[in-house]
């Protein structure tokens, strides 16, 4: 009986050891790994943002107006935008038709959608930007084909494009020149919310109890236009928020004479901080061009996984054969950047870059790109392999 | 005089046949059920198969012959920023032979060890150098273990033993050749060729163990360093110092051909284990109870960054008509290796053995250990990404012995089950670059191990 039991028992022993050595499994690849969501962006599909319509990826599709820089705060969509003028109004007679313009996406390089034949004079590069190259593709959009821009607000979806939104500012000023662009809304410790934008005399600021408004505007422009220079596209972060932060209740990243500028904003004073040098961005071929000037920076905090939190500025690379990277520089305290050294778009046509945090690996861009004479709002992603369908976006 | 010199001889024989060797399990996931449950420290005590691993001068300390057989697993709940890392598990089969014998009245004994991992017999993998991995989990385990010493014991109260450890290396060369089609996709046609070559590499282990008294032994171990060194070359078509080769590759785009070449070469450091030195005591204040108290000095800082060479070649032979519509860059980065700077690390570790319960048949034991190491990965705050943290093992294990087999055997049948966890405290890495692509990071984890050991012991 014992010698049964103890053969049973090594039997058995051999037969498991055997049998476990039998399940072996294939390799499996490393698991997902960590990502700033810093870069490479893709554009969104349709099926991400929901939106119908060209270009692919876009964020918001209205149809006969024209597009000026967007961003999102709390969840809303803030755009510049106009309509379209009357055939019989204006130079539309001269030959420009959004039908005729084709597809700057579709064409890949900016350059076809810039300086043509087909652009009204008003619309060329005058003789000061002549010795500083080709002036990015932006100005291929004449707005005096459309009515005055206006900034505009769309609601929260579930989805990452938006529907046409409902106006929140539109020029009043003698000094807005008839027009208010590049919105962007940041919320204050108060809960209050503050809506800067850029107008003809330069960057102003209106404010509101709720991120829907009514927005009140200061009276003056916060930084009006000097020696001949306009600022444009301001940018804001609550300075509080970062690890490092400096001595006020905003900071203001804005664009002046071809350079970004950071000020300091409390509500009441605006002060120059600082001007930014970021390491011009190298050429990854030919046709990068060189860079020849910097600008439509946009802003965002970034809480890391390691606990602190820092301020990543987007910003237009212009090149001197007249395309556009979008690159990206970070900061601990907002005034000190390490730059990225690589565009984080493959693409050279997109410009005025708005972040929007997601988490902490996930990262959506807006970036604007000459579309049909008119422009567009492209909406991307980054890591590359995450995909938006079925995610609904954070407020 | 005679003793001592049949004892170096030995000695030195078994170290002239030593090479550098690759990384095996036993470092992380330990080697026998009872030595493992005794978290380790079990050089100045150690007697089973498993003092092929912690010193093999035990091997001799015992006057049977064993034979084992053993199954372990080990799971990895890894995470990086909350996401699982998807580090493999680890099982595999474990055998192991001790034969005592001895000639007159000098002893001496043969062992050998085997880890036969069930999913691969051998791995290797090359990343870019800045993704991030679980650099001491995510591969450098997987792959066979072949250990074998001699151990003789000159005197009753001093045991020597050495030999060595066998684990390969690997060069693989991938040639494709034919023509490749821009525009059709489906007119290409390639073929390709993959030689692949393991080779033997071995590193040397030797130990001591002083039974200084019959409650009280000391031990010492040495396991040299030894490194898997990874060699990938990949070719496309012939060089153009080479228009007559046998197998160009040719491109295919807006209805012209064209000759292109390119060349891979890696070379890489895949796994990496540093030379260790250990040292132990054990002690029985009586006789139902074993203490064991051991350090282990691993000489980390001489660890090779798995970060290798890389050199890459493009030629493409463009006609002019294409050259300004395909663009070929003229050089085409190659990356060199980045120090990995570690740093040394004193790994203490504590085993406890108690007989539980004992009869003429049967003798059943419990077992505990505990071994702290800190992790030895600097900060990852540059470009690399050599993931790990600190390291806190709790192990128990039970061991039930069938002394009295007769007339089946003249011998014992024992059971040895271990089973450990070990946690892996978040560790925060703040990159100094706060636009680095992977970003700031918190890692950490658990570690699941387990196992059965059967061994068989003649008289």
């Amino acid at each position: 009986m014992t010698r049964r039991l103890c053969t049973a028992t090594i039997a058995l022993g051999a037969g498991l050891s055997l049998g476990c050595s039998l399940l072996g499994t294939p390799g499996s690849t490393p698991g997902p790994v960590p990502h700033a969501g810093t870069g490479q962006f893709r554009s969104l599909t349709s099926d991400e943002t929901n939106v119908a319509g060209v270009p692919s990826g876009a964020a918001i599709v209205t149809s006969g107006a024209g597009i000026d820089n967007g961003m999102v705060a709390a969840g809303h969509f803030f755009y510049a935008a106009a309509v379209a003028l009357p055939v019989d109004a204006g130079m539309r007679d001269a030959g420009v038709d959004a039908g005729d313009a084709g597809d700057a996406l579709d064409a890949g390089d900016p350059l076809d959608a810039g300086v043509d034949a087909a652009m009204p004079d008003a619309a060329r590069p005058d003789a000061s930007t002549v010795d500083s190259g080709v002036p990015p593709p932006r100005e291929a959009v004449s707005w005096d084909l459309f009515e005055p821009r206006r900034i505009l607000t769309s609601p929260p979806r579930a989805e990452w494009g938006f529907t046409a939104g409902t106006v929140v500012l539109e020029a009043e000023a003698a000094w807005e020149g008839g027009y208010v662009t590049d919105p962007w809304v940041v919320e204050r410790a108060d809960g209050s919310f503050l809506l800067f934008y850029a107008a003809a005399g330069g960057i102003g600021v209106a404010s509101a109890a709720s991120i829907d408004g009514p927005y009140t505007r200061e009276p003056g422009p916060l930084l009006a236009a000097m020696g001949g220079e306009v600022p444009r596209r301001p940018s804001a972060v609550r300075a509080a928020d970062l690890t490092d932060p400096p001595a006020t209740e905003l900071l203001v990243y804005y664009e002046l004479a071809g350079e970004i500028h950071v000020a300091g904003f409390d509500g009441a004073s605006f002060t120059e901080l600082a001007t930014l040098a970021p390491t011009p961005l190298a050429q990854r071929d030919d046709r990068d061009g060189d860079e020849i000037s910097v600008g439509a920076p946009g802003a965002a905090l970034i809480p890391t996984p390691g606990g602190r939190t820092v301020v990543r500025v987007y910003y237009e690379s212009r090149r001197s054969n007249g395309t556009s990277l979008v690159a990206l520089m970070a900061s601990g305290d907002g005034l000190a950047f390490d730059v990225f050294e690589r565009p984080v778009f493959a693409e050279r046509n997109r410009q005025a870059p708005s972040p929007r945090y997601v988490d902490e690996r996930t990262t959506v861009l807006y970036a604007w790109v000459p579309f049909r004479q008119s422009g567009a709002i492209i909406n991307a992603i980054t890591p590359a392999s995450v995909s938006l369908v079925g995610v609904t976006p954070p407020l | 005089m005679r003793r001592a010199a049949i004892t170096l001889a030995l000695v030195l024989a078994s170290l002239a046949c030593a090479d550098r060797a690759a990384a095996q399990a036993m470092d992380t996931y330990g080697l026998g059920s009872r030595s493992i449950a005794m978290g380790g420290a079990v050089t100045a005590d150690v007697q089973d198969y498993s003092a092929n691993y912690y010193n093999p001068a035990g091997l001799v300390r015992g006057s049977m012959l064993r034979l084992s057989i053993g199954w372990f697993g080990a799971a990895h709940d890894f995470q990086v920023n909350g996401l699982g890392s998807n580090v493999d598990p680890m099982h595999g089969l474990t055998f192991g032979l001790v034969v005592p014998g001895h000639i007159g009245d000098f002893r001496f004994a043969f062992g050998i060890a085997v880890h036969l991992p069930d999913d691969h017999l051998s791995r290797t993998r090359s990343l870019p150098r800045t993704q991030p991995r679980w650099e001491l989990y995510d591969n450098r385990e997987h792959r066979t273990y072949l250990a074998s010493h001699i151990a003789i014991r000159p005197w009753d109260w001093l045991l020597i033993g050495g030999g060595i450890s066998f684990l390969s290396l690997s060069q693989n060369v991938l040639e494709i050749r034919g023509d490749i089609d821009t525009g059709m996709v489906t007119n290409s046609h390639l073929e390709h060729s993959l030689a692949a070559d393991l080779t033997t590499i071995r590193y040397p282990q030797v130990g001591v163990q002083i039974i200084a008294l019959p409650e009280l032994s000391f031990g010492a171990a040495y396991r040299g360093s030894f490194a898997l060194d990874n060699t990938l070359i990949a070719e496309v078509g012939c060089p153009a110092t080479m228009p007559d080769c046998d197998h160009n590759a040719m491109l295919r785009a807006i209805g012209q051909s064209f000759r292109g070449y390119f060349y891979l070469l890696s070379q890489s450091v895949n796994a990496f284990v540093p030379q260790q030195l250990s040292v132990s005591a054990s002690w029985s204040p009586i006789p139902e109870l074993r203490i064991n108290a051991e350090v282990t000095w691993v000489n980390w800082s001489a660890y090779i960054s798995p970060v290798g060479t890389s050199d890459i070649t493009l030629q493409i032979d463009l006609p002019a008509s294409l050259r300004d519509t395909i663009r070929v860059p003229s050089n085409i980065m190659g990356s060199r290796p980045i120090a990995a700077n570690f740093s040394d690390r004193f790994v203490p570790r504590l085993g406890v053995e108690g007989l539980a319960f004992s009869s003429e048949q049967l003798e059943l034991r419990v077992r505990g250990g505990f071994f702290y190491e800190q992790t030895p990965v600097p900060d990852q705050t540059g470009l690399t990404n050599l993931i790990d943290t600190d390291r806190w093992v709790w192990s128990v294990g039970l061991g039930l012995a069938l002394i009295d087999l007769q007339p089946l055997i003249n011998g014992s049948l024992s059971f040895d089950l271990h089973l450990s966890y070990a946690f892996l405290p978040p560790r925060t890495t703040r990159k100094a670059s706060l636009v680095d692509t992977t970003g700031d990071y918190v890692a950490g984890g658990n570690m699941f191990i387990g196992g059965l050991t059967m061994e068989l012991a003649f008289r």
